[in-house]
């Protein structure tokens, strides 16, 4: 594999046979030599085999190893001669962050940080097998999956506000329930509104610094020392089946296809077919699972927020999703292109005027919010024009996992980590201690060099990094 | 026990040596099982029946599984034991029916989460002894 560097922070792999277009790495030098630890840049370079994909395939400076795509990927793909991929999507579909800001000091929250975490720990259900208080019927999780976050306003769960300040304010309107398993909905029904285990979780930080100070201002982000509330989840089971069902659908219907690919995670099916428009209506309804599932987190955090800081004020920055195809024009050779675009681990960054922000943030761009690694930095971005110009308008959606589960769980004792934290400040709530070794923050690439290249290549710019006061971990 | 866990960087794999397919299809389940719950210290209290139809060895192991963290999932069943298992090639088709004992998770201390069944690095190899290796994403 021949790796060329372009300019500052670009990279690129030539086109070898089979490929049909070059892949794009964005990272500093820096990070480089970490790539070369895992089989990331060989997924990125299979991940150029499908069909119909445009320019170049994309890898962003938070990438590492997934399957079929890497985690930090993006395609786009003709809408005629292309083609979809739900293994391009990834299992978690619409594993998404949200930020809200609040109206508190970090000094009040600190004093007061255990009463909240074990307030939020009674009011949202985490860890593995956490079962929804909620008991729907097979009627109310279609209108779930077909109306997202339109069906969490109707039963008093979300406000006219949170829709407008959501991607896609908070449902897809190519979501068909029909088009979603039994059993994908058998897994969704239970989970609903809970927060699941592995790498999610729930994290109330404050402003640790402001960068840009207008920008941020614009997104409620008004001084440091403001605490902020950060909700990490996805589509749960519901989003794990709809995956599985339709990669073993295209499996089934297009063999020929799929044995010619260099990995069978990347099975597809062909733009116009029927499959994909089915995939395409299936993965919509799991998004809208997801905002649903977030909004109701949000709405469950709000109460415990009240219950100890009764003059609290939560408000919606800003919804993004991580693993989703949306059809988006682009600009290809000169000409504007509506696209099937495949981001997995990979956040939407617009610059200002895309008509797809909401009214909000038109005018100022979109708030890509960044989580960091457990107890480590997260970050606020605004989308930028070398977005639209180099990534299809993404940019990272994290830290970016190094280290495997299993050798986390022989380095750091969960009670270590948890200790550690303490000493600066950073209290864990947490369903199991497995989890935080699993999760502690050295297991993940420095965000903070994340962030560097992003904000550098100017695919998403710095506006606030807000730290850890208080974590749950499912 | 002949399961391993393999490293891998976000996920977890599974490596099961066996004497014949059927065996290292059913130890395989347990290699999941084990990922959530010691299953030393599941009691053999109900039965989980899987009877499952698929188009090849590879999409037999997938569908398998996919049943088996369904059935976690829905319904709770963990398993510790296999009571019985046993795979039929009737023409095109791969038959498998499997007949584990276990409890639900819900009365033991979880230590992980299963969600998906992958074709990630899935091999299976055919020798004197069968070998099997796959992810499960976690």
């Amino acid at each position: 594999m021949e790796i060329k560097k372009i300019k500052e922070n670009i990279f690129e792999i030539q086109k070898t046979p089979g490929m049909n277009v070059p892949v794009r790495v964005y990272v500093s030098e820096k990070m480089l030599d970490s790539l070369n630890k895992d089989k990331c840049l060989s997924q990125g370079m299979n991940a150029t085999h499908l069909p119909g994909i445009q320019k170049y395939f994309v890898m962003l400076p938070d990438t590492h190893q997934g399957y079929g795509f890497p985690i930090g990927g993006v395609a786009a793909f003709d809408m005629e001669n292309g083609c979809i991929s739900p293994g391009a999507v990834g299992y978690d579909q619409n594993c998404g962050v949200r930020l809200l800001t609040t109206n508190l000091d970090k000094g009040e929250v600190y004093s007061n940080i255990k009463d909240l975490l074990n307030e939020i720990f009674a009011n949202v259900p985490c860890g593995v097998g956490s079962e929804s208080k909620l008991k729907l019927s097979d009627e109310e999780m279609d209108n779930v999956l077909n109306k997202g976050i339109k069906w969490c306003i109707e039963n008093s769960y979300a406000t006219e506000y949170d829709f407008e300040h959501c991607e896609e304010n908070g449902y897809m309107k190519t979501a068909d329930a029909s088009k979603v398993s039994p059993k994908a909905k058998a897994r969704g029904r239970k989970q609903l509104g809970t927060l699941g285990a592995g790498n999610h979780f729930l994290e109330v930080q404050y402003v640790e610094k402001i960068f840009d100070k207008d920008t941020a201002k614009a997104f409620g982000i008004n001084h440091e020392g403001q605490v902020t509330l950060m909700i990490h989840c996805g589509s749960r089971g519901l989003g794990h089946q709809v995956c599985s069902d339709y990669l073993r659908r295209i499996e089934k219907e297009f063999p020929e296809l799929v044995s010619k690919l260099p990995e069978k995670e990347l099975a597809y099916a062909p733009s116009t077919s029927v499959t994909a428009k089915d995939y395409l209506s299936a993965m919509s309804s799991a998004a809208n699972f997801a905002w649903a599932n977030r909004q109701i987190i949000q709405h469950n955090c709000i109460k415990a927020f009240k219950k100890i800081f009764p003059d609290s004020e939560l408000k919606l920055v800003y919804d993004v999703a991580h693993n989703i195809i949306k059809i988006e024009e682009h600009e290809v050779n000169g000409e504007t292109k509506k696209l099937y675009v495949h981001r997995k681990g990979a956040t939407r960054a617009f610059p200002a005027g895309r008509n797809e922000l909401p009214e909000a943030y038109r005018s100022i761009g979109q708030p890509v919010i960044l989580p960091g690694s457990m107890g480590t930095s997260s970050y606020v971005l605004v989308g930028s024009q070398a977005s639209l110009d180099l990534t299809f308008g993404s940019t990272a959606h994290g830290a970016g996992r190094v280290m495997s589960r299993h050798e986390a769980l022989r380095k750091f004792k969960g009670e270590n980590v948890k200790e550690e934290l303490a000493k600066h400040n950073i209290i864990i709530k947490s369903a199991s201690i497995k989890g935080i070794s699993e999760e502690a923050p050295d297991v993940y690439k420095d965000i903070d060099e994340v962030v560097k290249v992003s904000h550098d290549l100017g695919i998403g710019k710095l506006v606030a990094k807000v730290k850890p006061i208080g974590v749950i971990k499912g | 026990m002949t399961f391993k866990y393999l490293p891998h960087t976000a996920d977890k794999k599974i490596h099961v040596v066996a004497k014949d397919l059927a065996t290292a299809f059913g130890e395989a389940a347990l290699a999941v099982y084990n990922i959530m719950v010691d299953i030393n210290s599941i009691k053999p209290k109900e039965k989980g029946i899987f009877e499952i139809e698929s188009e090849s060895k590879n999409s037999l192991l997938y569908d398998f599984i996919d049943e088996i963290i369904f059935a976690i999932d829905t319904r709770g069943f963990i398993g510790c034991k296999v009571e019985h298992i046993k795979i039929d090639k009737i023409d095109d088709t791969y038959q498998l029916r499997a007949v584990f004992v276990g409890d639900n998770y819900s009365n033991y201390d979880t230590h992980g989460d299963v969600k998906a069944m992958t074709y990630n690095e899935m091999e299976i190899k055919e020798d004197n002894e069968i070998e099997l290796t796959f992810v499960v994403d976690v």
